[in-house]
């Protein structure tokens, strides 16, 4: 996991540093023991050389030898002196050689047998080829034995030999390598506990970070609101897929990008903050967004702005409208689909009812009537002939009486007056109709003049009257692309007229449509302008229809705006 | 030839019953299934025509008994309204045929004379 690898790269991190520091304080201290080693060994040198020249000067003045006698006696002395010695340290010698042709010869060395003689050009002995070459100096180089040494190396020149006094630097290490390999160990072993000490009390703060995350992921990517959040710059830091939905982008191309690409100013720009205002949490805020494809998009937003100790945190939570809208149109428009439906079948109950009752009694009006002329053409007596007559006299009588009734039923419903805004009354009965005029590709058009005082009626009544006069109008167009139009007028002092007009065909003239089965429709039962009728004038008002020019026909409804007189 | 005939409304069962026998017809009527003699007596009817909508029994669930005793007799059935359901049911039974009210009287005469043949002229 990502969070265990950082852990360990700080671990890591950790113990570079003890580790370099421990090897720079152990290089520095190595340095200054080198120093140390190498002014010894040149004060020993110094001290030796000395002291063999003094030897070589008394031993010439004391006996009066020749140089070649002197330079054996000298050696031989020194020689005795330092054989007896086993040098210095435990790899620390003195050491005498002389060149001779091509090579060196060592004349003394305190570790060890004799040595061979070495080449004068070779790689090994370098301190020594340097003294016997006259050089006064020091070195870290190889002997003549190929050890890596520190070296101090100077000429006898009494003798015509060189001196050197070194000593293994292996030896010099050895107290570091110590002291690195005890610190090393410690430090690892440091290392190694604090490493366990972070992951104990670091793992179960990473555990219910984690867990925290993935909760918020969650919680995030399952939400039906589109969340954004923005940086105190205005971009873009994160999405969640509704979000992406909404605005029709893949996460990442929004990511890093301004926040204005979406959404008109939320608080979220760059300068916002500074702004106050600006940046205050809206709640519920209706603003329209804008989509990748260009397409304006209604959302409502709510802006939270939390700030963090460094910089700030813009949260965004986007509903969508649209979608939201959809729904509830949707919904309305179920809703007044299956009102329309009650009232047609309202409408179809009444006018089967009617049907029924009358349809009888009229179909048996004709049969009777069809007996009396029969009886009357085969000569029938007076007294069958009366009889079939007083029949049919007393079947329309019943049908009659049944007309009665019927009237009685729509004029004796007591009105149930209230206040009518009548342009508001027109507009929703055009926004109620305007369906079902779309369905059949005609135009529903509503109008209504300023300053028409409200209008005293039964709203419920005067509505099913045009819905009648409407449903008629929408029918009655026979040709693509009609229209209807109801409009509201002031029609005189304390009228009103309320007109629905269509562009169908018109009315035959023989056809008197208040009148009860009157219908110019297939399938209509004449009862519709009948029944509305009766409630206009219940109304006080009136109703009549007239042609237009060059076709269609204008039904108008007149009523009184204070209501039926009392 | 002989239809029975049940129907409750006067105007309607008097004019049918006046106009049937000028075109061949003997007719017995009836203005409820409750007033009809056992169905024994009625041995003589070839075409029965009755209104679906009657007071008690309904003109449908006497069709239904009397084509138990009679499967040969062609029956017209009335209605001033007329549901799918009921187009359905009578759809069910070929014995059976739906006229709508309101209808013409020759449409009648030429229903009865299809199912039941032309009466004998007189």
């Amino acid at each position: 996991m990502v969070t265990h690898r950082r852990l360990f790269e700080v671990v890591a991190a950790m113990a570079a540093v003890c580790l370099a520091s421990a090897g720079i304080a152990l290089a520095v201290l190595y340095e200054t023991a080198l120093d140390e080693q190498r002014r010894r060994l040149a004060e020993a040198l110094e001290g030796q050389v000395r002291l063999i020249d003094a030897i070589a000067r008394s031993q010439a003045s004391d006996s009066g030898l020749g140089p070649e006698s002197v330079k054996q006696a000298t050696l031989r002395q020194v020689l005795d002196a330092h054989r007896r010695s086993r040098g210095f340290g435990r790899t620390g010698e003195l050491v005498l050689a002389k060149r001779e042709g091509d090579e060196i010869v060592f004349t003394l060395n305190q570790r060890g047998d004799d040595l061979p003689p070495i080449p004068a050009d070779g790689a090994r002995g370098e301190p020594m080829r340097r003294a016997v070459a006259g050089e006064t100096g020091s070195c870290t180089c190889l002997d003549h034995r190929s050890d890596e040494v520190l070296a101090v190396f100077a000429p006898v020149t009494g003798l015509g030999m060189g001196a050197v006094a070194k000593i293994s630097l292996a030896e010099i290490r050895a107290p570091f390598v110590r002291a690195a390999g005890t610190g090393g160990g410690v430090a690892a072993l440091a290392i190694a506990i604090s490493a366990w000490l972070l992951a104990r009390f670091a793992n179960p703060l990473i555990g219910s970070l984690e867990a925290s995350e993935a909760r918020n992921r969650a919680i995030l990517e399952g939400a039906a609101e589109g969340i954004l959040t923005a940086n105190d710059r205005g971009l873009v830091e994160s999405l969640n897929p509704a979000a992406a939905r909404i605005f029709g982008y893949a996460p990442a191309e929004v990511v890093g990008r301004p926040m204005s690409l979406l959404l008109p100013p939320t608080g979220a720009e760059p300068g916002a903050a500074a702004l106050g205002a600006a940046a205050v949490p809206g709640m519920g805020r209706e603003v329209v967004g804008r989509r990748k494809d260009g397409a304006p998009r209604p959302v409502e937003i709510a802006v939270s702005d939390v700030r963090l100790h460094k910089g700030r945190l813009v949260t965004v939570i986007v509903r969508d409208l649209a979608e939201r809208r959809r729904s509830e149109r949707e919904k309305e428009e179920l809703r007044q689909a299956a009102e329309r439906n009650a009232r047609l079948a309202e409408i179809g109950a009444l006018s089967a009812k009617i049907v029924h009752d009358l349809g009888n009694p009229l179909g048996g009006l004709s049969m009777q009537a069809q007996l009396v002329q029969r009886l009357a053409a085969r000569g029938a007596d007076a007294e069958a002939i009366g009889k079939a007559v007083g029949d049919m006299t007393a079947t329309l009588r019943h049908v009659d009486a049944l007309i009665r009734q019927f009237r009685s039923f729509a004029r004796g419903q007591r009105l149930e007056l209230d206040s009518i805004d009548v342009a508001g009354f027109v507009a929703e009965l055009v926004r109620f109709w305007a369906p079902e005029a779309a369905r059949r590709g005609i135009a529903l058009r509503g109008r209504a003049d300023d300053g028409i005082a409200a209008l005293r009626a039964d709203p419920a009544k005067l509505r099913r009257v045009l819905d009648n006069l409407v449903k008629n109008a929408i029918e009655a167009i026979d040709e693509p692309a009609g229209e209807v139009r109801v409009e509201a007028h002031v029609a005189g002092p304390g009228r009103v007229r309320l007109s629905v007009a269509d562009t169908g065909p018109g009315i035959p003239p023989d056809v008197q449509v208040f009148r009860l089965f009157e219908t110019t429709k297939p399938d209509g039962s004449g009862i519709g302008l009948p029944v509305s009728r009766e409630i206009v004038l219940a109304h006080g008002g009136s109703i009549d229809y007239h042609p237009l020019e060059p076709r269609g026909t204008a039904f108008h409804v007149e009523l009184p705006i204070e209501g039926p007189a009392a | 030839m002989t239809i029975l005939l049940i129907e409750d409304d006067d105007a309607m069962r008097g004019g049918l019953e006046g106009n049937l026998p000028f075109d061949g017809f003997g007719v017995i009527a009836y203005a409820a299934v409750e007033d009809l003699p056992e169905l024994e007596a009625l041995a003589a009817v070839d075409v029965v025509l009755a209104d679906y909508q009657l007071p008690g029994e309904s003109g449908l669930d006497f069709a239904d008994r009397f084509h138990a005793r009679r499967p040969a007799v062609p029956m017209i059935l009335m209605t001033a309204h007329c549901s799918h359901d009921l187009e359905a049911k009578v759809a069910r039974r070929p014995y059976l045929r739906l006229l709508r009210k309101p209808f013409d009287y020759d449409e009648l005469l030429s229903l009865v004379t299809a199912l039941a043949g032309p009466p004998p002229s007189g």
